[in-house]
């Protein structure tokens, strides 16, 4: 996908000895989205801005060692192999061999002496690569305007990390007037490297707006181009931004942290560098006593402040040095909320610092990014909807900006359940996010082109006729009547399901579900082979989903005889 | 090869008369001339022995004799058959005949051949041909007037009749017609010197080109002949509207015997011929004017061409001996490895090069001639071995024109050819390298026979003297872009330094040489000899140099040897020439080099201070030129009273991304400047995001840290925690706790100063431990800080640093029991404590 970034002026920072100006140029092809107030803690948005480049920039994933140099050798091992099969006389062997030795002595010699060449071109190349990636591959972050936050978004360049920095109202003085809507800024190394100048005793002011720092002109056909470029946004880059939205929306475990806890989860991985596998983070909780975060092989347990109060359970999670992105904004930090989607699944980490909030998703590992296997949108629920419904909640929600599932079904006439559904589609079309620290639901358009009717019939086109091979397996199984719901039992969280499934081939497995109200999978297992090999790290499987969609239909029919109230 | 010749009486009693020459035994350098005659040719019975003769005087004695018997009515044998033969019933017999004079150069049948002309049908072409090799002025107006004619077998023969003839007026004419017919670009391109004629070419149709390229060769200028010899060697000969032309082409440079284009000819037709099988075309026929199919460069014409061309050779090699080899090594120049083809039973890898077999080893036993395709195979499986004797045609002629070795050695790509020649060279022809010209030994150095290589070298340095190099030679090294080549000149470089650059000619080509590793060796060479030399030539090369780095480079990088020569030698010369104005023209928009030389020479410059000022100065400390920054540093060294007024421009600099003026900065500063520095700018140092500054920064500041006062020492402390960098955090602790403890206050700034440090991950122990215990000294003083400590060190007592632990555990007991009525994460149970 080709993104086209046009700025009329460069994101830049100025500095006085009383005051700093930040501007942060827009996007002039999107919606013009302004915003302009003194900030009332600087360093704190210094520290997180930080942060979120940090994540814009972190690429984790293994990188096989390029070894030119062995290449070479092999190279040549290899043609003196072929060259002395023609050699029949072994005085010439020996000679040749010899003249070989010499010879590897003065290339060593050589190499030795323009190792620091090597280096340097090496060093080069390396500016040049990140530099050119910069320019042509990584998306400028999202900012977004609402009338309680504005809120910046960053995807990692692995396609593993998700960071979200929420900044409220609140957090300015003298703000002007202002627009919402999301747009892209500016955001360059040069950028980042003048963040690092802002200062407390610095009354700074945020200037977000197609000019940024300049006072550039505008001509007749709009502003004057300052920087103009077009990425070729990977569609994995862009199916994983929109995966982590569907993730966000899972019903997640939730777990307490006070910022020692984290610090001290840090800490740990700055001192001690685990070169054995499986360097994961595992959560113990047990119903009544603090959490424990394990790490593994070593086996090193940290008890973090929260008390858990659900069932008890073991989270597995990896990628944990991603973690570290988050240690300079320990300082800051008020209170740390861990979301858990479950084993080998993404996890969230949601900072409290004095109001502002920065969100850090990860996925299930460094190297499984959003797209690699994981379906997490067949994990939500699946409500068949009109494209009409999914209009009016999309109208609903760009009218109001921020919303919750109920004041969306107050606002569109529709019910909750339907709503949250047509939300939660909406996330998965870029749309809108879901905000876990406000448990709501907030407008965001990832790109520019509008909501259109075509696109909201395209979207709820899947719910009837599934694309996915899983889904689409799964509801021809259900449509065969090949999936039979044994027992099913109401809940505080919602309903567990036990029952029977055979697909197009294979024998008869037994899935269980654990729903929320919302239909949204909690826990689910399978006896199949896809379970026992890759739980839920791919999503689940056919069975699963098969019997949650008789699930459904009971509901459906519960629904219209007047309901089934849950426990 | 001693001279034999044989004469003929038509109308004497004695019709046989013959001259030979033998060795007077036992003397192989003096001869006996035999002149025997009789009736016929094994009737020689009057015979007369003369001498003995040394060599030189043998030939006077033998035109004499000679000149005697054509007094008797002799005539050179055959002449009376050929000029018969010109009235013979057939057109190629008479042809042949014509063609035959026209080789022996026989001026007595010039007659014969004029009155033939008159009556001639299609010989016609033939006899002028002869005619012209003939020489003889009678046939130029036949010549004149044949060069006129539209036909172009006719025409083609006129024109090289006249040229033969040396007929300039007849030619100069023919030439301008010759021009009238090209196309309008193709004229215009030829008319004016300095445009190529290649793009002209070029853009011609296919139909056109041949055409236009046997037209170019008429007119037989200079440049008109390398176009079409360099056209010759991409163009595809065997095509239907360019095949006649080529072999008009062919025709006229064995007319003229022009072995360069014979020599391409010969071989691309035989190369095309290995791989085209030619064509049929509706084509135009020139005599009757009627399109009809015509078969274009078909097998029959291929084989006819090949063996054209070896008749052509041998031909030279009797007729005209001295042409023969540098004709055969015009040929052999152009084989290519990539003419060897995948050997086949008895037929080895060059065994299609007909040429190629016929020249090196046509005398050969091992091998044998397939007529139908013209390729050489060997006799047997015997004969595959290399033969240690000579297999060359005609190997006396190779030897009388050693030269044609030299061309060999220097343009021929054939491993097999520099074998040849290397193997004649070492037998006896070592003089013929000694004379060989200085380019050609250098294009031995490209060779692809290492013996060749080696020759050269040899050669190359044989000649070489340190003392007095040969300089166009070594220009002629250094300006060659072959890494072999190259490698010598930087020898030869290197030990003729003192000579070479002496002169200032030699050293503006060398330092403008292609290759960037001559330059610098010339100018790393040259630079300690200008500092000796004499004002001339220094002001000389600063002339020369000053005005080539004020003209745009012309490929990067050109300027640099001469910047560096300008910078390491020629800075006092170059001052009166680059006047201000000049330098800030360079630097602006000169190249690399320029802006490197103006930078240097801004240092030089006494009024540069006033012009550029101190402000704009020390921006330019911060230029990407590193001779700019140099001058910038010392004429800001010079500028040190201004400085201590004002020494905010230093300010600019100590923020420059190059390590070197940022040293500079730092070091004026701390050594001159510091007593003039205030504590303002020792925080705006500790401001910066550098660990040098922030050093210089901090010792400022802590000068005086104890004449401090509180107040002061909190605002320094509030504007230190700001700093994102653990560094300066860890100085503003060492503020703190340079203070004493009551004057210490848990402000708002101190306590996020002190939670920044202690929930840095990276912070190190010491800046934790001054932090913990600067909440203990503080919490227990007062109620307030106590408050604020209690709540900072509660927050961080879950760590799982047992030191940090223990001292945050220490401080809240503290705390908790100076001020038990603060809240407090530790609780003490009553009566328990030991």
């Amino acid at each position: 996908m080709i993104v086209n970034l046009k700025y009329a002026a460069a994101s830049a920072i100025s500095q006085s000895a009383r005051s700093t100006h930040i501007g942060l140029a827009t996007n002039t092809l999107r919606e013009n989205v302004y915003f302009s107030g003194v900030l009332g803690r600087p360093v704190l948005l210094r520290e997180a801005l930080g942060a979120l480049r940090s994540v814009v920039v972190s690429d984790l994933k293994f990188h096989p060692k390029d070894r030119p140099r062995y290449r070479a050798w092999l190279e040549e091992q290899d043609r003196r192999f072929l060259s002395n099969l023609s050699i029949r006389s072994e005085r010439a062997r020996q000679e040749l061999e010899g003249l070989h030795e010499e010879l590897d002595g003065l290339n060593r010699l050589r190499e030795k002496r323009r190792e620091a060449f090597h280096q340097a071109r090496l060093r080069y190349f390396q500016f040049a690569l990140e530099n050119e990636y910069e320019k042509f591959f990584i998306l400028d972050p999202v900012i977004t305007v609402h009338p309680d936050e504005i809120f910046f978004e960053a995807f990692s360049r692995d396609e593993s990390s998700y960071a979200r920095l929420g900044v409220p109202h609140s957090h300015f003085a003298d703000a002007g007037p202002f627009a919402c809507g999301t747009t892209n800024i500016d955001f360059s190394a040069a950028l980042a490297d003048g963040l690092e100048r802002i200062r407390g005793y610095r009354a700074a002011r945020l200037a977000l707006g197609p000019m940024g720092m300049a006072v550039a002109s505008q001509t007749e056909s709009g502003f004057e181009v300052h920087r103009e470029k077009k990425v070729e946004l990977p569609a994995s880059w862009l199916r994983g931004f929109l995966q982590v939205q569907s993730a966000m929306t899972l019903a997640l475990t939730r777990v307490a942290m006070a910022p020692v806890d984290l610090y001290n989860i840090c800490r740990y991985l700055r001192l001690h560098r685990t070169r054995k596998s499986p360097r994961a983070l595992r959560y113990e909780m047990q119903p009544g006593k603090r959490v424990r975060a394990v790490f593994e092989p070593s086996g090193h347990v940290i008890e973090l402040a929260g008390i858990h109060e659900g069932p008890p359970s073991s989270i597995r999670t990896w990628g944990r040095d991603r973690l570290k992105v988050l240690s300079r904004l320990l300082p800051w930090t008020r209170r740390v909320g861990v979301f858990l989607a479950g084993f080998g699944l993404p996890s969230f980490y949601v900072l409290d610092m004095e109001g502002a909030t920065f969100t850090l998703g990860l996925s299930g590992w460094t190297d499984n990014d959003w797209t690699g296997g994981a379906r997490f949108d067949l994990l939500t629920r699946r409500l068949a909807g009109t494209a009409a419904d999914l209009t009016a909640v999309y109208e609903a929600l760009r009218e109001r900006r921020v919303a919750t599932g109920s004041e969306l079904a107050d606002a569109t006439g529709l019910g909750v359940e339907a709503c949250r559904s047509a939300a939660s589609h909406l996330c998965q079309l870029g749309r809108a996010i879901y905000d876990l620290s406000r448990r709501a639901y907030r407008h965001r358009d990832l790109f520019f082109d509008p909501f259109t009717a075509q696109e909201a019939a395209a979207a709820v086109k899947p719910a009837v006729a599934e694309k996915g091979p899983e889904a689409k397996a799964a509801r021809e199984m259900f449509e065969a009547e090949r999936v039979r719901v044994i027992a099913r039992r109401p809940v505080t969280t919602g309903f567990k399901l036990s029952g029977s499934a055979r697909g197009a081939s294979g024998p008869r497995v037994r899935p269980l579900l654990h729903v929320d109200h919302e239909g949204r999978i909690i826990e689910a297992s399978c006896t199949c082979a896809q379970f026992k090999s890759h739980a839920l790290t791919k999503g689940p499987c056919e069975h699963v989903l098969g019997l949650r969609l008789a699930h459904m239909q009971r509901l459906e029919e519960e629904d219209s005889k007047g309901g089934l109230e849950p426990a | 090869m001693l001279p034999h010749v044989r004469l003929f009486n038509p109308g004497g009693p004695d019709r046989i008369a013959v001259l030979r020459a033998e060795p007077a035994w036992p003397s192989e350098e003096r001869f006996m001339l035999l002149v025997s005659r009789g009736a016929s040719r094994t009737k020689l019975g009057k015979a007369v022995l003369l001498g003995p003769f040394d060599r030189a005087e043998l030939d006077g004695r033998m035109r004499e004799e000679e000149a005697a018997l054509r007094n008797e009515g002799f005539l050179p044998a055959g002449l009376e058959a050929m000029t018969s033969a010109l009235k013979a019933g057939t057109a190629r017999a008479r042809a042949l005949a014509a063609q035959r004079l026209g080789w022996r150069r026989e001026t007595d049948a010039v007659p014969a051949l004029v009155a033939a002309f008159a009556v001639a049908g299609f010989e016609r072409s033939s006899i002028l041909d002869a005619l012209g090799l003939i020489g003889d002025a009678r046939a130029v107006p036949l010549a004149r007037q044949e060069a006129e004619k539209k036909l172009l077998s006719r025409r083609r023969s006129g024109v090289e009749a006249l040229r033969n003839l040396g007929d300039t007026e007849g030619l100069a004419q023919a030439r301008a017609r010759a021009l009238e017919r090209l196309p309008a670009a193709l004229h215009q391109a030829l008319s004016q010197a300095d445009t190529p004629i290649g793009p002209a070419l070029s853009a011609l149709s296919a139909r056109d080109l041949g055409l236009a390229l046997d037209t170019l060769y008429e007119t037989g200028t200079e440049r008109a002949e390398a176009a079409v010899k360099a056209a010759l060697t991409t163009v595809e000969i065997e095509g239907p509207h360019v095949w006649r032309y080529v072999k008009s082409i062919f025709k006229r440079s064995v007319l003229r015997r022009d072995a360069g284009v014979f020599g391409l000819l010969a071989y691309r037709i035989e190369r095309t011929a290995r791989k085209s099988e030619g064509t049929e075309a509706e084509l135009k026929s020139g005599l009757d004017g009627v399109t009809r199919k015509s078969p274009v460069f078909r097998h029959r014409t291929q084989l006819y061409m090949m063996r054209l061309s070896w008749r052509h050779l041998r031909r030279l090699a009797r007729y005209r001996p001295d042409l023969y080899a540098a004709t055969a090594a015009e040929i052999l120049v152009h084989y290519r490895p990539s003419d060897a083809s995948e050997p086949s039973g008895l037929s080895g890898s060059l065994a299609s090069c007909h040429l190629l077999h016929q020249i090196l080893r046509g005398r050969s036993p091992r091998f044998e001639l397939v007529r139908s395709s013209l390729s050489f195979r060997h006799r047997g499986k015997k004969t595959t071995a290399h033969s240690e004797t000579r297999e060359e045609s005609f190997p006396d002629l190779w030897d009388a024109s050693p030269r044609a070795f030299v061309r060999l050695l220097a343009g021929a790509r054939l491993w097999e050819v520099h074998e040849f020649a290397l193997s004649a060279v070492k037998r006896a022809h070592r003089h013929a390298v000694e004379a060989a010209e200085p380019r050609d030994l250098v294009a031995f150095l490209s060779a692809p026979h290492e013996g060749t290589v080696e020759l050269g070298l040899e050669e190359l340095n044989r000649r070489f003297d340190p003392a007095s190099p040969d300089l166009e030679l070594l220009t002629a090294l250094a300006e060659d872009g072959r890494p072999r080549v190259r490698d010598l000149a930087l020898q030869w470089l290197e030990v003729s330094a003192p000579v070479w650059s002496t002169s200032a000619g030699i050293l503006i080509r060398l330092l403008g040489a292609k290759d960037a590793v001559v330059r610098d060796a010339v100018a790393r060479l040259a630079s300690p000899e200008l500092a000796a030399a004499g004002p001339a030539l220094r002001d000389e090369l600063a002339h020369q140099i000053s005005r080539i780095l004020l003209q745009p480079e012309g490929e990067p990088g050109a300027h640099d040897g001469f910047a560096l020569v300008a910078t390491q030698a020629l800075m006092p010369e170059l001052l009166p020439l680059l006047p201000m104005e000049h330098l800030i023209v360079l630097l602006a928009s000169g190249s690399t080099g320029a802006r490197s030389v103006a930078g240097a020479l801004l240092g030089w410059h006494a009024e540069a201070l006033d012009s550029i000022g101190l402000a704009r100065l020390a921006q330019l400390g911060s230029h990407e030129v590193a001779s700019l920054r140099g001058s910038v540093r010392s004429l800001l060294r010079r500028a040190l009273p201004a400085l201590m007024a004002d020494p905010s421009p230093l300010f600019t600099l100590v923020e420059s991304d190059w390590p070197d003026s940022r040293e500079f900065a730092i070091g004026l500063l701390r050594e001159e400047l510091a007593p003039r520095l205030g504590r303002e700018t020792a925080l705006g140092f500790l401001d910066s995001s550098r660990k040098d500054v922030q050093a210089l920064g901090r010792d400022l500041l802590f000068r005086d840290l104890g004449a401090l006062d509180g107040a002061t020492a909190a605002k320094i402390v509030a504007r230190l925690a700001q700093h994102p960098q653990s560094g300066v955090r860890r100085i503003a602790v060492e503020v703190l706790l340079s203070r004493r403890a009551e004057e210490i206050t848990l402000s708002e700034d101190v306590i996020g100063l002190l939670r920044s440090i202690l929930f840095d991950p990276k912070s190190d122990r010491m800046s934790r431990t001054g932090a913990l215990s600067i909440l203990h000294a503080a919490g227990v003083r007062d109620g307030e800080n106590a408050r604020a400590a209690a709540a900072l060190l509660g927050d961080f007592a879950g760590t799982e640093g047992k030191h940090d632990f223990e001292l945050v555990i220490t401080s809240l007991a503290a705390i908790r029991l100076a001020f038990p009525g603060i809240p407090s994460p530790l609780q003490l149970l009553a009566g328990e404590a030991p």
